[in-house]
């Protein structure tokens, strides 16, 4: 065969496939998102109806995961653009292992108010 | 001293019907051998027909560029024991027709670097009596651009190039901004104008591939990122 | 040699664009998030966002949302297809039914602020 061993992931290729993947899911959810909020023309019933449909514990849990995935596309995506204007552009991993350290911290933060909002934690946040 | 085992990708083009397999070799290397010495003992030793290029054994003309576990490298700037693995493979560089076992066709990185115009280009005629000069500081720039050895490394281990082989590749926007970026030439348009294009630096996601490969340590990616704000900044004027 | 098939530019506008929208998105998207989930109590229902979403103000924050977020979105998924599909052909359909799926939920969306009115 032609290839023997998958080249090496680096930190660079793992930033960037990880980019990818989240950009594909979030325009996906957007369009959905979109046509969920269509039903605001129908009313309050047409609405509240659509929405009690995405309100299970499941798709809250499901929540958490989006928000978690539009953090990162965000952290990564602002580390992008400071690469693209030429800023610490050499230490680009730093950048990555800063953007990660944060997404974590706010997707925490955001997913324990979530949850205590839901009543799934012994205490209020 | 210890026992390595090679797998090395075979590839011979006079028989086709056996197309690309892998063959292994074990010796035993010294310390301080390098993949080229391995190779070159496998070659010489062992199997006659071990086909890669090679010249300085220095790390200075980039003949002997190979994917070694999965990386590229040089194959005489690579010390096998230093790799802390009994197993190692050995392949021709990604991306590229293999001409034959470890030797590539290296027409994509030519194509690439002759269409971004890779010498000095000027309007004014030079001094009759000295060279064009410049100053430390502009000589400064050049460095980290200048000491491209070609070797290809680069260009093939992006994944943008895997995906699209017209991406013209990071060796040659190196080498684009290793012009543009020289105060003594006077048409950085001309080295910019093929790099604006579907193929070209726009191709670039900063994936960092390229920097990871580049055994002279050169950082393609932030000349790339120079190349896109000159280019952005010509568009607003 | 003659490198590129055509004199017009490989895309520097709509990648400096999308660097742009990005952090414009950045800000807006985080502050929508916060909004929804950290300061909404209990169900999101029409109760909870119609009265606002009723004002000219935030039927204009939507709207511009709506279009910038679509233009991200879709651009950074032209973006991925164009490095792999290199047919001639399949390229032009593909952006053409990307550039439609952008004018239609650019539309749907927009008319959905538009015409909202509270208690309708």
């Amino acid at each position: 065969m032609r290839v023997i061993k998958r080249y090496r992931i680096h930190m660079g290729t793992f930033a960037w496939i990880l980019h990818r993947l989240s950009g594909l899911g979030l325009i996906s959810y957007l369009l959905l998102h979109i046509w969920v909020i269509s039903h605001l023309s129908g009313g309050e019933r047409s609405f509240d109806g659509i929405m009690h449909s995405f309100g299970s514990p499941m798709f809250k849990l499901m929540e958490i995961g989006l928000v978690g995935v539009i953090l990162f596309h965000l952290f990564n995506g602002l580390r992008v653009t400071l690469i693209d204007m030429g800023v610490m552009v050499e230490k680009q991993k730093t950048l990555f292992v800063i953007a990660v350290i944060i997404w974590l911290g706010t997707w925490f933060a955001f997913s324990a108010i979530m949850l205590s909002k839901m009543g799934l934690l012994p205490f209020t946040v | 001293m210890a026992m390595i085992t090679f797998k090395i990708n075979r590839y011979n083009p006079d028989d086709e019907k056996r197309g690309h397999f892998v063959q292994e070799y074990q010796i035993d290397v010294p310390k301080g051998y390098t993949l080229l010495d391995c190779l070159n003992d496998i070659k010489w030793k062992l199997d006659g027909t071990l086909t890669y290029r090679r010249s300085c054994r220095s790390g200075i003309c980039g003949s002997c560029a190979m994917t070694i576990n999965g990386v590229n490298n040089l194959a005489c700037e690579t010390q096998v024991l230093g790799l802390n693995c009994s197993t190692v493979t050995v392949e021709p560089l990604r991306g590229y027709p293999v001409v034959k076992d470890l030797a590539v066709s290296l027409d994509p990185i030519v194509r690439g670097l002759l269409a971004v115009k890779p010498y000095l280009m000027t309007k004014t005629p030079p001094p009759t009596d000295q060279e064009r000069l410049q100053s430390p500081e502009e000589r400064e720039k050049l460095d980290g651009l200048y000491e491209c050895i070609l070797c290809g490394s680069c260009t093939s281990s992006c994944p943008s190039f895997w995906a699209d082989k017209e991406y013209i590749g990071p060796h040659a926007l190196l080498k684009a901004y290793r012009f543009v970026a020289d105060s003594r030439d006077e048409c950085p348009g001309e080295h910019l104008e093929p790099i604006d294009d579907k193929h070209g630096l726009w191709r670039c996601h900063t994936i960092f591939n390229c920097v990871e490969a580049c055994p002279k340590d050169l950082n393609p990616t932030k000349a790339i990122a120079e190349l896109k704000k000159e280019l952005i900044r010509g568009k607003l004027g | 040699m003659k490198y590129k098939e055509t004199t017009r530019s490989g895309g520097a506008l709509p990648w400096l664009f999308q660097r742009i929208s990005g952090v414009y998105l950045a800000i807006v998207l985080f502050v929508h998030v916060v909004n929804l989930h950290i300061l909404i109590d209990g169900e999101i229902g029409y109760a909870a966002i119609a009265e606002r979403v009723a004002t000219p103000l935030w039927k204009t924050i939507n709207i511009s949302f709506l279009i910038v977020a679509l233009f991200h979105g879709l651009y950074g998924l032209w973006i991925v297809l164009e490095d792999y599909i290199h047919i001639g052909w399949l390229r032009v359909l593909i952006y053409g039914v990307i550039a439609t799926i952008a004018l239609v939920f650019a539309i749907f969306g927009t008319l959905t602020m538009i015409t909202f009115q509270y208690g309708g």
